[in-house]
């Protein structure tokens, strides 16, 4: 568990799992491990926020528990639900016994038929503390994110028909959000913060050659110096991290050698996402761009 | 004495507009329990996750930090920070500010330090046409966050609205047969949601052109944060502007709407742009669920006969008429030009449009 002892072994571990950080946020990810606060990561799209916590888990070698978050999320599908159609048919099942009431309730308001949804798994995880994912939070409704402050401040979920659970083993929590809105500030305060910005060239050289083994450097110093010259122009949709690794997936199995503007052309749809972006960058001429 | 630097740096990025309370500051005093302070980069990258909230203070953390800790090596710190540390941190004068890597973050930090809610409130109540040219990029900022926040606001009265059902008794016995009579998928019968429309027509005729921009920008938001929304522009004729509006990037929109509309600033004809409109829109516009907004000053110089005639004609179709006047915020105004006394009877609501406060007070005729 406490396999890190410094942020830089830490940062090691996290190059040796795929994932390259700057030191801020092994920084970060050392805290909260230690402190055991949640963290809140905000960032364009494609820097890599998701990511993390999947790397986090595999380094420390438990589960990862995600929860994506969307518009008009509940509680049923975030925390609990029963399995009413069980629940019936064990009813049904239990008309002909001698059991009691109370008995028959407790029955089936019993662990075999609560169904987990992820906050519920997370406290509950039983052999070690889990990496909880709270994905793209600001999609989710103000009052959801006021239950799941409760959550994170006690850890712990009261079932009115069982219990309280309380965890076992506190999970360690990452949040992202795309900063579609503003997240309470209780909310805010109670967390880590760490924003995420595209990489250097250099990092993302690195990312590159890190992911894609297979990769010449050429080309991937070429992909580096391109993606990077389009992130300066105004793109409604610049390409993150992630569009870079798919577009060097695509050349390599194309198996291009170097860019061209030919070959830029065939797959700028890997790239950039949006008919305004792409006529955008043909106007300015990808001879152009590629010349930088 | 680590401690009190930390807590004198607290009170330091306080006084810079980061919000640190008690709690805090116990924070960044455990994490000196976790990161050496002689490893100033990651003490720098600790004290930033636990300090700042937002990615704004995430960048403005750095200059803070160096102005603050730069003088005070780590050698030196443990032995305590000299007892004038902030007052000389809390006037960038001379050397203090040999730390700071460039100019532009200077400039945020004071932009930051300016705007706090004092100066959000002020511009709020600012009449649009008074607003100095300096403080347009504020304003926008403010008004697509708070535009954002109405329209969650709604959004979310809307959709509770629509949820509601009892339980479908008939159908649930219907699919029970399918499980030997047991009612096992509980079947809701749904209220038809309603979906409110809008339909948003702005004046953009040269008696208006000290608030059409801002208006303007006040259709896109409204465009970017409503399904459907039908926006037109009008003074001598109409222009529809919906398909415009759905671009991402505001500047780009300003700069395609320039240019679609040769007679910005024009004179008006309400009358006849709105008779285009029944003709050409109305019907597939206009239902009954359907809010209309004209955002005009009435300043008419087609036929009161005419304008009177197309208003009873969007009236008759459309659920709601919001007319609404930058002029009424003025004091001393009355509605009484010819086109606006040929509106009033019309418009279910007769409200300002002259500043922010004033918009978002629209907020609550925009029920149904």
């Amino acid at each position: 568990m406490e396999s890190s002892h410094n942020i830089d072994t830490l940062l090691q571990e996290l190059t040796q799992h795929g994932y390259i950080a700057d030191r801020s946020l092994a920084t970060t990810l050392f805290l909260l491990l230690r402190l055991r606060r949640p963290l809140l990561i905000e960032g364009h799209a494609g820097v890599g926020k998701t990511e993390a916590a999947k790397v986090l888990a595999s380094m420390l070698q438990t589960e990862l528990i995600r929860l994506q978050c969307y518009e008009g999320l509940d509680a049923n599908s975030a925390i609990y639900e029963w399995n009413y159609q069980k629940q019936l048919l064990a009813i049904k099942i239990q008309d002909g016994t001698s059991a009691s009431v109370e008995e028959k309730e407790k029955h089936v308001f019993g662990p075999d038929f609560l169904l987990k949804r992820p906050l519920l798994r997370a406290i509950t995880a039983e052999k070690a503390s889990p990496v909880l994912l709270i994905d793209e939070i600001d999609r989710a409704d103000e009052e959801f994110e006021a239950f799941l402050l409760e959550v994170l401040s006690d850890f712990q979920i009261s079932i009115p028909e069982m219990q309280t659970i309380r965890a076992t083993h506190v999970p360690y929590v990452i949040l992202t959000s795309n900063r579609t809105r503003e997240l309470s500030d209780a909310l805010k305060r109670r967390c880590l913060y760490q924003w995420i910005d595209y990489p250097s060239p250099e990092k993302e050289l690195q990312i590159v050659l890190t992911r894609m083994p297979d990769i010449e450097k050429e080309l991937g110093v070429q992909i580096v110096k391109f993606i990077q010259q389009l992130r300066t122009r105004s793109l409604s949709k610049p390409p993150g991290v992630a569009e870079t690794l798919d577009w060097a997936a695509a050349l390599l199995s194309l198996g291009k050698k170097s860019l061209t503007p030919e070959t830029v052309e065939e797959t700028i749809g890997c790239i950039l996402k949006s008919n305004e972006d792409i006529s955008k960058v043909q106007t300015e001429g990808i001879e152009a761009i590629l010349s930088f | 004495m680590i401690t009190k630097s930390v807590v004198e740096f607290c009170q330091f990025l306080r006084a810079n507009g980061f919000s640190i309370g008690i709690k805090e500051t116990i924070d960044s005093l455990s994490a000196t329990n976790i990161v050496t302070i002689t490893d100033r980069d990651a003490f720098k990258s600790a004290l930033r996750s636990l300090l700042s909230t937002s990615r704004e203070e995430f960048e403005l953390f750095d200059p803070l930090f160096e102005r603050y800790w730069h003088a005070v090596t780590p050698r030196e710190s443990q032995t305590g920070p000299r007892a004038n540390a902030i007052a000389s941190v809390k006037l960038p004068e001379g050397n203090i500010t040999r730390g700071l890597s460039e100019a532009k973050t200077e400039a945020q930090i004071e932009e930051r330090i300016t705007s706090g809610a004092s100066a959000v409130e002020r511009l709020k109540r600012t009449d649009f046409s008074q607003i100095p040219l300096s403080d347009l990029p504020l304003l926008e900022q403010i008004a697509l966050q708070l535009w954002r926040k109405m329209s969650m606001r709604l959004m979310r009265r809307w959709r509770i609205y629509g949820t509601t059902g009892r339980l479908d008794l008939r159908r649930t016995i219907r699919h029970s047969i399918n499980h030997g009579g047991e009612p096992l998928d509980l079947v809701r019968k749904g209220r038809k949601k309603k979906k409110m429309r809008l339909v948003t027509l702005l004046d953009v005729s040269g008696s208006m052109d000290l608030y059409s921009a801002f208006l303007l920008r006040f259709l896109y938001a409204l465009n970017r944060y409503f399904k459907r929304v039908d926006s037109f522009l009008f003074s001598t004729r109409l222009i529809p502007i919906s398909r415009t509006l759905r671009k991402d990037q505001l500047s780009a929109v300003l700069g395609d709407l320039t240019k679609t509309v040769e007679e910005w600033s024009g004179g008006t004809r309400i009358g006849d742009c709105l008779q285009e409109f029944n003709l050409k829109f109305a019907s597939k516009a206009l239902t009954k669920n359907t809010v209309v907004i004209i955002l005009s000053d009435g300043w008419d110089t087609g036929t009161p006969q005419l304008l009177s005639d197309q208003l009873a004609k969007i009236k008759r179709r459309a659920r709601k008429l919001i007319w609404l006047n930058p002029l009424l915020g003025v004091s001393g105004y009355e509605p009484i030009t010819r086109g606006m006394s040929t509106a009033r009877p019309y418009a279910d609501v007769f409200a300002p449009a002259h500043n922010l406060d004033s918009l978002l007070a629209l907020e609550k005729h925009w029920s149904l």
